[in-house]
């Protein structure tokens, strides 16, 4: 393993969904990875795959219906939640993660538009969770906002505005902000920045970037777009239908991903980002998480499907150094 | 948000603060206070719409008259020789005198010498005088006009005069009882208060020199209705000669009339039905509180919040168990009655109103519908008003049972020709009609046209509670003898433009049970209500709904509105009664008992004024007679 | 200039609405059958006094003369005279409204906030044993008549406990046999509690389940599940993120349940004796007591009209999204 110490691992971790009439939908299914310090882990798969129910998972900010189910979420910070060392996150009763949140882990919404209070002002809700999390006075916490302001590239006396007033871009990069304002251990960046316009996309992508290089933040990036992901990350994971199916390093992945879903995905990466995740390379649609197909999730709509794949799941095997991969296909031959 | 939290909290505990503080002591005091059931309209005697119980209550303890009736209703030695026996002196000294001089008549009256207005003048001929012109000129308070007029058209008096201070002559055109029973029972007014008023009203008014027109005598009059004594007139500006100063008003909540000190009647003896009582007053004053609604009225008695109240039959029994208050009854004058439109079939046949009158059973009405609350009546003239009631009119079915009532209505209404497409079949024992057997249908008119709908046109049970009830019976009783009948509620403002349309158009009803009359000890209104000439198409917003016209009962009313024998009037009294009771433009039904509580522990001497009870605009001799009862 | 051109705007569709609703008010009434003169009905008043009368009141003119005289005077704020009490509506006015606007304007705030706390409390804990336990009290009180609700409390607190006075906004006795001002103003608002409390108690149901309807709305948005994700403490969530944009109907139906207030309530009046204006409009319609019916009508109609002007400001200063110009 890498030398470098582990800030967030996740091991197989189940979270479904309840619905009426006793089914559930399996959206994160015995999902294993790990964060470590200072780098950045991506994850990428199609619209619908479970990606920000993992996010959703780590934080435990499920809707009513989110039942974690199993495994073990371990976190580094223990301190926060006024533990010691490397803890495990669903240990921890309400008012132990309420502390981690933010403080520990903080989040970019996806959606980062609606995730500010359309009646209050942007920098009285950023001053608000520094303010909560860091018992500081007003003062510090406007000298504070000033220095994220500059991180971001917000003129400061914009914080008075109200969401609404704010373009797109700089809703995004507000949000950012609140998520840098407490200093927090691990940000999970879900999507940051599907909806903005190609050329903000851009911007904020590069903003993000120099964030990360001058704080060295430890980071979880989701996003349905594997070359923004790739762009950002040390490490990607691919999902497919609640589960990962592949995970290796960003160097190696264009040349080494062997998996018939990364594959297509690289193969049909968009030369022009911000399609909505749409996949031409791969035909079909994904499957219904309430009833995933038996054997290989991935069979229904795979080139390379043999009779195998349609009776038994493929193990999640480690194909090269830090390089997994679950495919009866690749493994065997 | 937690200021919120903070203000609920504040209010909590500025409730139970407020809960909790010593409500400051109430001063000591000998003051009656009245519970009411609404407010006065106003105190300005000009003002026709201040005509109310309320606003009379309050004004005849400010006004007073010549004349009165005798606090029991017996007959007064002294008014041997009037129209009316029970006439009682007040500020006159003498009942009238009459001479007849040519054509006209004179009519001196003597007044006391010793009566005082509250600001000390002495109140003398003038007053009477001026107050006479008031009404003989202005026409004002209009609403009087009927006492001072039988035709409704001119004065019976020509003119009036002083003689000296306390001698008063007026100049009849004719001797009509009305003139002792009306125009001088009417309230005395202070000259010196109203006559620069008039006068400047006239100033303004009146242009040229010529008699004032009726057009100007209009203006003049509302100008001076208009105004706002309380307001334009200061409370303690007004003038009057009673026992009893209006000294405190907050509209919708109370008013406070202050006991008249130096009253002029005060140690005077009252000589009430064989008990003499020494005029006060002797009470602080009257506290005349609104409580709009009967339930809490009742409340405010038991919890000793008033001393005086009006309650429900059925309340009776919670006020019997308390030592320290009283109960007393007693029945009104009131006259409601079935009002049929004779303009319209089936009305205009007798048998028809017979018929319906033989099945509005209002013994049955009273006791299992309104608890005794209307006790029934036969005449126009009802019981309580003895001395013109005429006892031996038709009962039209008391003491039979429903069925015999059908049965005895099924007959008339054969005999005089009606007939059914089914008639009602009765189940006859031994002649007696047990019960009917099948309703009747089709009814047909004597002329042979198929019965209309008749419409029950009735009080809504908002307004007079259980009358709903009762006019459902009547339907039903008439549906069952195949009368196709139908109650239709009628707000009491609709019904009154219904049964005398503003625009002077025949009224609009079938059968009228929803409005009644609050009648004066004098019959003289049996005239007002059916002489063919108050029929409202004739004139517009007369009073006879019904449009009854019959010349000998005109005849009779005229003649009987001229004689001042009482005896022979009683007779020609009687035979208007029976005459209506023959014809049956109306049915009277019933009349009103009312019940007061009083607490008999805070005053003394209480009385019970028959027609009026213990106390209201109608008894003014109550509350100057009773003592408070020392506490410690 | 567009700054202004707004609320002129406003302004004069206002006024444009007063003047079809008093039309209408107007048209109403005479259309109506009923005898204004029906109040001082007497079988002494001769057809000649009831002329008299009518001239007086004006009613022996031609309805358009009638309907002319009255925009004439709506335009200079003369409400007429009323009839029964022969003053000026404009007097009768000035002395209810006060009552009125004193017992029903604190019941709408205190129902409001009553609301807004409940509603709150029981949209966050959904489903909860709490929550079917308030809307079910809410409703019974709600639905309960209210003549009977304020009998029972006047019987329990007033008669038998002996905490409050009977009814009445003053006690008649002390006020006129003396009393200071500041026993005076206690002795108001001694009597003010039993009526507020029925009031509110009848009426803070409907702004509870509005609250709540709004907030389980609210609460879906993002940013309400971004402050939770944000660790925020659940009051705060609740209280700045839900509730607070959750409260913006809420406090419309709160401004027009203002405006409404200053027509009182007939029976609310009527149990408690409060000399409000409802109860004076209820006996003005039956009594055909025109003026006044139409003078409370004029108040009722121009304080609606407000209203929603006053909502559209507030909107502007509770939510920043909404601006006029
Ligand atoms: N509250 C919920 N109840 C039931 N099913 C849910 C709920 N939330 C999400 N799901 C389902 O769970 C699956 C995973 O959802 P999730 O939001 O984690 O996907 P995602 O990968 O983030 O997709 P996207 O790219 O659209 O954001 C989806 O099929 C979705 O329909
Ligand atoms: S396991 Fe089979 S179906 Fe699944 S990805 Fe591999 S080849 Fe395709
Ligand atoms: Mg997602």
């Amino acid at each position: 393993m890498n030398a470098k110490t582990k800030i967030l691992e996740v091991n197989g971790v189940v979270m479904h969904y309840r619905l009426s009439g006793g089914r559930s939908v399996r959206a994160v299914d015995g999902i294993s990875f790990s964060v470590e310090e200072g780098r950045t882990t991506g994850i990428v798969g199609e619209s619908g795959c479970g990606k920000s129910s993992v996010a959703g998972t780590i934080l435990r900010t499920l809707p009513d219906n989110g039942e974690i189910k199993s495994g073990k979420i371990y976190f580094k910070h223990g301190e926060i939640a006024g533990k010691s060392g490397m803890i495990d996150l669903f240990s921890l009763s309400e008012e132990e993660i309420q502390k981690i949140r933010w403080k520990g882990i903080s989040m970019i919404f996806q959606g980062a538009m609606n995730s500010l209070n359309p009646v209050r002002r942007v920098g009285d809700q950023i001053i608000e969770i520094m303010r909560y999390k860091d018992k500081i006075s007003k003062e510090e916490a406007q000298k504070r906002l000033e220095r994220l302001c500059n991180i971001v590239h917000i003129d400061p006396k914009r914080m008075r505005s109200y969401p609404h007033q704010f373009s797109g871009g700089m809703k995004q990069r507000a949000v950012i902000a609140m998520a840098l304002s407490t200093d927090p251990k691990l940000i999970i960046a879900d999507e940051p920045t599907t909806a903005l316009d190609l050329i903000t996309q851009d911007r904020i992508m590069e903003e993000i970037k120099e964030i990360q290089k001058e704080l060295k933040m430890s980071m979880i990036f989701i996003s349905h777009d594997l070359s923004l992901v790739s762009e950002i990350s040390d490490r990607v994971i691919v999902m497919y239908a609640g589960k990962i199916v592949e995970s290796c390093d960003k160097r190696s992945l264009f040349r080494e991903a062997v998996h018939p879903y990364t594959r297509g995905l690289i193969n049909s990466c968009p030369r022009i980002r911000g399609d909505k995740g749409k996949l031409s390379g791969i035909p079909g649609e994904p499957p219904s998480l309430s009833s995933p197909p038996k054997g290989c999730r991935f069979h229904p709509r795979c080139p390379y499907a043999i009779a195998i794949c349609r009776e038994e799941e493929p193990e999640y095997k480690e194909m090269g150094e830090g390089h997994f991969s679950a495919c009866w296909v690749v493994s065997d031959g | 948000m937690n200021y919120k939290f903070l203000i609920i909290l504040a209010m909590l505990g500025l409730a139970l603060l407020i809960a909790g503080t010593n409500i400051p002591e109430k001063t000591q005091n000998n003051y009656l206070r009245i519970a009411a059931g609404q407010e006065i309209n106003g105190l300005n005697p000009f003002n026709p719409a201040f005509n109310d119980v309320y606003s009379q209550f309050v004004m005849s303890n400010i006004w007073e008259k010549l004349y009165r009736y005798t606090p029991d209703f017996l007959d007064n030695p002294a008014a041997k020789g009037s129209s009316d026996r029970r006439i009682f002196l007040w500020i006159a000294e003498e009942m009238p005198s009459y001479k007849k001089v040519g054509d006209n008549y004179e009519a001196i009256i003597k007044l006391r010498d010793n009566v005082y207005w509250w600001d000390g003048e002495r109140l003398t001929a003038d007053d009477v005088v001026f107050t006479s012109n008031l009404m003989l000129k202005f026409g004002i308070p209009p609403q009087n006009w009927v006492n001072w007029s039988i035709t409704g058209d001119e004065s019976y008096v020509e003119s009036v005069q002083k003689l000296d201070d306390f001698t008063v002559k007026y100049t009849l055109k004719e001797l009509v009882p009305i003139f002792e029973t009306g125009a001088l029972m009417g309230y005395i007014f202070p000259k010196h208060q109203w006559e620069p008023i008039i006068e400047k009203s006239i100033e303004k008014h009146h242009k040229g020199t010529d008699k004032i027109s009726k057009d100007e005598r209009i203006l003049i009059a509302s100008e001076i209705w208009s105004l706002n004594l309380g307001k334009d007139i200061k409370l303690d500006e007004i003038i009057g000669s009673g026992p009893f100063k209006p000294a405190d008003w907050r509209k919708g909540e109370y008013m406070r009339l202050d006991a008249n000190k130096d009253y002029w009647a005060k140690g005077r003896i009252l000589e009430i039905d064989g008990r003499e009582y020494e005029i006060g007053p002797y009470i602080d004053g009257i506290l005349r509180k609104v409580y709009r609604s009967p339930d809490i009225s009742k409340l405010a008695m038991r919890r000793g919040e008033v001393d005086i109240t009006g309650i429900l039959p059925s309340d009776i029994s919670e006020f019997e168990k308390i030592e320290t208050i009283k109960i007393e009854d007693y029945t009104a004058n009131s006259l409601f009655y079935l009002g049929f439109n004779l303009r319209r079939k089936p009305m205009s046949y007798l048998s028809f109103r017979q018929a319906v009158s033989y099945l509005y059973d209002k013994e049955l009405f009273n006791e299992r519908i309104y608890h005794g609350r209307l006790p029934p009546i036969n005449s126009v003239v009802p019981f309580v008003n003895d001395y013109w009631h005429n006892p031996n009119l038709s009962k039209y079915g008391e003491g039979m049972s429903t069925a015999e009532r059908e049965y005895k209505v099924y007959i008339i209404l054969k005999e005089d020709g009606f007939k059914w497409s089914k008639e009602p079949r009765f189940n006859i024992v031994d002649g007696e009609v047990i019960e009917l057997r099948e309703k009747g249908e089709g009814l047909m008119m004597p002329d042979g046209e198929v019965c209309p709908i008749v419409r029950l046109m009735g009080a809504p049970p908002e307004e007079i509670p259980d009358s709903a009830q009762a006019n459902i019976m009547l339907q039903g009783w008439m549906i069952d003898i195949g009368i196709p009948a139908k109650y239709t509620p009628t707000e009491f403002a609709t019904a009154v433009d219904k049964l005398s349309p503003i625009d002077g158009s025949e009224p609009d009803f079938d059968i009228n049970t929803s409005v009644g009359w609050l009648t004066d000890p004098d019959p003289g209104y049996i005239k007002d209500l059916w002489h063919s000439t108050q029929m409202p198409e004739v004139t517009a917003g007369g009073n006879n709904y019904s449009g009854y016209n019959n010349p000998e009962f005109d005849e009779l009313a005229e003649q009987s509105a001229r004689e001042m024998n009482p005896e022979e009037r009683r007779e020609m009294i009687f035979k208007l009664q029976e005459i209506i009771s023959r014809d049956l433009p109306v049915y009277p039904t019933n009349t009103v008992t009312r019940i007061q509580v009083y607490r008999a522990d805070k005053f003394k001497d209480w009385f019970n004024r028959k027609m009026y009870g213990i106390g209201g605009c109608n008894n003014p001799y109550a509350y100057m007679i009773i003592k408070p009862i020392e506490r410690e | 200039m567009g700054r202004l051109r707004y609320p002129l705007r406003r302004i004069i569709e206002g006024l444009i609405t007063l003047f079809i609703v008093m039309t209408i008010i107007f048209l109403l009434f005479r259309v109506m059958p009923g005898d204004p003169l029906s109040i001082v009905i007497d079988p002494k008043m001769t057809p000649e006094v009831k002329e008299m009368i009518r001239h007086s009141y004006g009613l022996d003119q031609p309805m358009f003369v009638q309907y002319g005289i009255y925009l004439k005077n709506l335009f200079t704020l003369n409400l007429g005279e009323s009839f029964r009490y022969s003053q000026p509506v404009s007097e009768v006015l000035a002395a209810r409204i006060p009552n009125t606007l004193l017992l029903f304007t604190s019941a709408s705030v205190l129902s409001a906030v009553l609301g807004i706390i409940l509603g709150r409390i029981i949209a966050w804990r959904r489903n909860s044993k709490l929550e079917y336990g308030l809307t079910l009290a809410g409703l019974f009180f709600y639905e309960m008549p209210i003549f009977w609700f304020g009998l029972i409390l006047i019987y329990l607190f007033a008669f038998r406990l002996n905490l409050f006075p009977i009814s009445g906004m003053i006690d008649f006795e002390l006020w006129t046999l003396g009393a200071t001002t500041g026993e005076k103003i206690i002795d108001i608002l001694h009597h003010l509690i039993l009526p507020l409390i029925t009031l509110t108690t009848a009426s803070f149901c409907g702004m509870m389940l509005l609250m709540r309807t709004s907030m389980v709305e609210t609460m879906k948005e993002d940013y309400v599940e971004a402050a939770k994700a944000r660790g925020l403490p659940d009051k705060v969530v609740r209280d700045s993120y839900a509730a607070r944009n959750a409260e913006l109907p809420v406090i419309t139906a709160f401004i027009l349940s203002l405006s409404a207030s200053i027509g009182g309530g007939v029976l609310t009046e009527k149990i408690f004796s409060w000399p409000g204006i409802g109860y004076e409009l209820y006996q003005a319609t039956i009594g055909r007591d025109y003026p006044l019916a139409q003078g409370c009508f004029f108040i009722l109609t121009l304080m609606t009209i407000l209203a929603v002007i006053v909502i559209d400001i507030t909107y502007a200063y509770l939510d920043p999204r909404v601006s006029y110009d």
